[in-house]
């Protein structure tokens, strides 16, 4: 009966995937797919998403912003760092709801990434639902002051962040009043989480693995509780490449969708069930 | 809170003890899409101000709506690009598109061609960060986005004629919007093409309300307090002095707002770093056997495509002083050591750092003072 159900699922899942890539292919509002994908090889009938290439940071900043836009409105743009030439990404109200972040276990949200494009997006998700979040200045004692003002009662963001905000959060905030902690990177110290559990003992601690260009693209799995292993968020699909390198496909339409983007993050893929009842984790090699 | 003509009014020090208007605060509710945290900190390490802001869709709101260009807004709070992301997605002006920028990322080698691809057509930002923005593009090419700059709207500090200049040259067709607002209110007031031409020169600013504002406590020249209502805040004292003149506009507007700067001159912003009256106070009680009396004036200057910071002493100098062989040079040096003017920074840091001039220091005999000591004024030459 389950196996039926997980089946029908999958089944679901990739119908919807080569919808969305028919749409894309057929979008009339850029080409940017079309152009590095080439000539695509029709099986029964539609695209066959499996012989697509990969696309990577490159293709990307080689195009123009507005030329690889498939939504050209309504639009929150954003400056992704951390490679030789930083870039731009936008996002739709639309598109950031449609990540996944975990429950939502706060009323009174600090969010505070290393990236002031990253608190901000991250907000943005918290506001459509009706949620209102507190932004991180680059202040760090200021923004502990607002906070504990706030009265947060969570605490989204990356490791460096967390990190820097634990130095000082001692002086503001009462740890013992957090009840939820979002860590939101693509590599996770186990130093940082045990510092965490340390001195927020009531917070539920969820790792979000997530790059800055794709979003939320697995959570860990909370049964295992090890840090380390991740089942893909409901509208992704993970893959890895002929080097084991993280191949990551959103079906959300995004500004500029995430079709079979490669990362630089090396994974290991486990297609057995979990114990939590996942069909499929990845887990990231050092 | 204090009760002026028995209305109770909030002033800027009750928001540094709590966070004003957080009952407005219902999450899971709607109503939470126009809610914003906001803050001001201040100079000399006190207590941050807090408040809910509650946006309004008012005549300001629905004028930047309009544009659905590219929007850049630069401002060196996250907050405020947060404030800015969230109204601007909402349902009234999703024809467009925004990207913030605050300090860090403007100090990035690269950030003038990350731009140059947003290709924004309106600029929103405050006076400091955007004169920080416009020296750290000089010597950059940046013609491939300033050039297609059609709008600038500016709140803040009043713009010096120097940084106007320099505006004009950079974005050459950008017209430029002022704006009276303040972070924990948002916009209380725009100006118009018609009140700028009509009192260009005078002393003050000229904008029209688009808030509820009235002036308190004011002198037979009807200059006192700007007051606002908000939903949040109440009636709030904003520390500004100012007129309101009933007067029909061509714009159509009926009500003119004069802004004359601070109330009691007590706060002065120039080239990012600010005056406060009791830190200048503070400085002057040190040389107490050295200045009698003292004046200052600040100003911005350009050179060289930098806006620097500028300030003149006016000081009488008591005998003691008299008695030194350059007298000048220690109460510069003095200042130099003491005066705060960032949270971390002191003026012979902004010195330093090539952001201030050194101070003139002038000796005079005496000071004339008509009316109430004012020990500070921002002179737009």
């Amino acid at each position: 009966m389950n196996e039926t159900r997980l089946s029908s699922a999958k089944n679901r899942k990739l119908e919807r995937l080569y919808d969305f890539i028919e749409a894309i292919y057929h979008s009339k509002e850029s080409s940017f797919y079309k152009s590095v994908w080439g000539n695509v090889n029709p099986k029964d009938g539609r695209i066959d998403y499996y012989s697509l290439p990969t696309i990577d940071v490159k293709h990307i900043i080689q195009h123009e912003f507005d030329k690889r836009l498939y939504v050209k409105n309504g639009l929150f743009v954003k400056v992704v760092y951390g490679n030789d030439i930083p870039f731009l990404i936008a996002v739709t109200k639309d598109s950031i709801g449609q990540e996944s972040y975990g429950g939502i276990l706060c009323q009174r949200p600090l969010v505070s990434f290393e990236n002031s494009h990253e608190s901000i997006e991250k907000g943005l998700w918290f506001y459509g639902k009706n949620i209102m979040p507190l932004a991180a200045e680059d202040n760090l004692d200021i923004t502990l002051m607002v906070a504990e003002r706030y009265g947060v009662d969570s605490i989204v963001g990356d490791t460096e962040s967390i990190k820097k905000l634990l130095s000082k959060a001692e002086r503001y905030i009462d740890g013992k009043k957090i009840t939820s902690i979002i860590l939101v990177d693509f590599c996770f110290d186990a130093d940082c989480n045990g510092s965490l559990k340390k001195y927020f003992p009531n917070a539920k601690i969820t790792l979000v693995f997530s790059l800055s260009e794709t979003g939320s693209l697995g959570l860990a799995c909370e049964e295992k509780a090890d840090g380390q292993t991740f089942h893909p968020s409901e509208n992704t699909l993970i893959e890895t490449d002929e080097h084991g390198y993280l191949v990551a496909t959103q079906l959300i339409m995004r500004p500029t969708p995430i079709i079979k983007y490669r990362t630089r993050i090396k994974i290991k893929m486990e297609k057995k069930s979990c114990f939590c009842g996942s069909e499929l984790s990845f887990s990231i090699r050092n | 809170m204090k009760t002026i003509d028995g209305t109770l009014y909030t002033e800027r020090k009750d928001l540094q003890t709590k966070m004003f208007g957080i009952e407005c605060y219902a999450p899971g509710e709607k109503t939470v899409e126009n809610l914003f945290v906001r803050m001001t900190s201040g100079t000399t390490g006190g207590s941050p101000a807090t408040a809910l802001l509650r946006f309004i869709l008012n005549k300001a709101a629905l004028a930047f709506y309009e544009y659905a260009k590219p929007l850049l807004v630069i401002n060196a709070r996250n907050s405020t690009g947060l404030l800015w992301a969230q109204i601007i997605l909402n349902q009234y002006a999703k024809p467009t598109r925004i990207l913030f920028l605050n300090k860090k990322d403007i100090e990035h080698p690269l950030i003038s061609s990350v731009i140059a691809d947003f290709q924004p057509r309106v600029i929103h930002s405050v006076v400091h960060i955007l004169n920080f923005f416009i020296d750290k593009l000089h010597g950059k090419k940046v013609s491939a986005f300033s050039k297609k700059i059609t709008k600038i709207h500016i709140s803040g500090e009043p713009p010096t004629q120097a940084f106007l200049k320099k505006l004009a040259r950079i974005f050459p067709k950008g017209k430029i919007e002022l704006r009276y607002a303040a972070n924990e209110l948002g916009t209380i007031a725009i100006d118009c093409p018609y009140l700028a031409k009509r009192y260009r020169g005078e002393a003050f600013q000229a904008y029209h309300p688009v808030n509820p504002v009235s002036i308190v406590a004011s002198n037979q020249n009807g200059v006192g307090e700007i007051a606002v209502f908000s939903p949040t805040l109440d009636h709030y004292l904003t520390g500004d002095a100012g007129k309101i003149i009933k007067e029909k506009c061509r714009c159509g507007s009926t009500e003119t707002l004069l802004l004359y700067g601070r109330m009691n001159y007590d706060i002065i912003n120039c080239v990012g770093a600010t005056f406060h009256i009791a830190e200048v106070e503070r400085v002057f009680s040190l040389l107490r056997k050295y200045v009698a009396d003292y004046y200052l004036e600040i100003r911005e200057i350009f050179e060289e495509g930098k806006t620097l910071g500028s300030m003149t002493v006016k000081a009488v100098p008591t005998v003691k002083l008299q008695g030194m062989q350059d007298g000048e040079a220690f109460v510069s040096e003095c200042i130099q050591k003491h005066l705060q003017l960032t949270k971390t920074r002191r003026l012979n840091d902004l010195i330093d750092a090539g952001i201030f001039l050194s101070p003139s220091i002038l000796f005079v005999p005496s000071l004339l003072w008509p009316g109430k000591k004012i020990r500070m004024r921002k002179v737009n030459d």
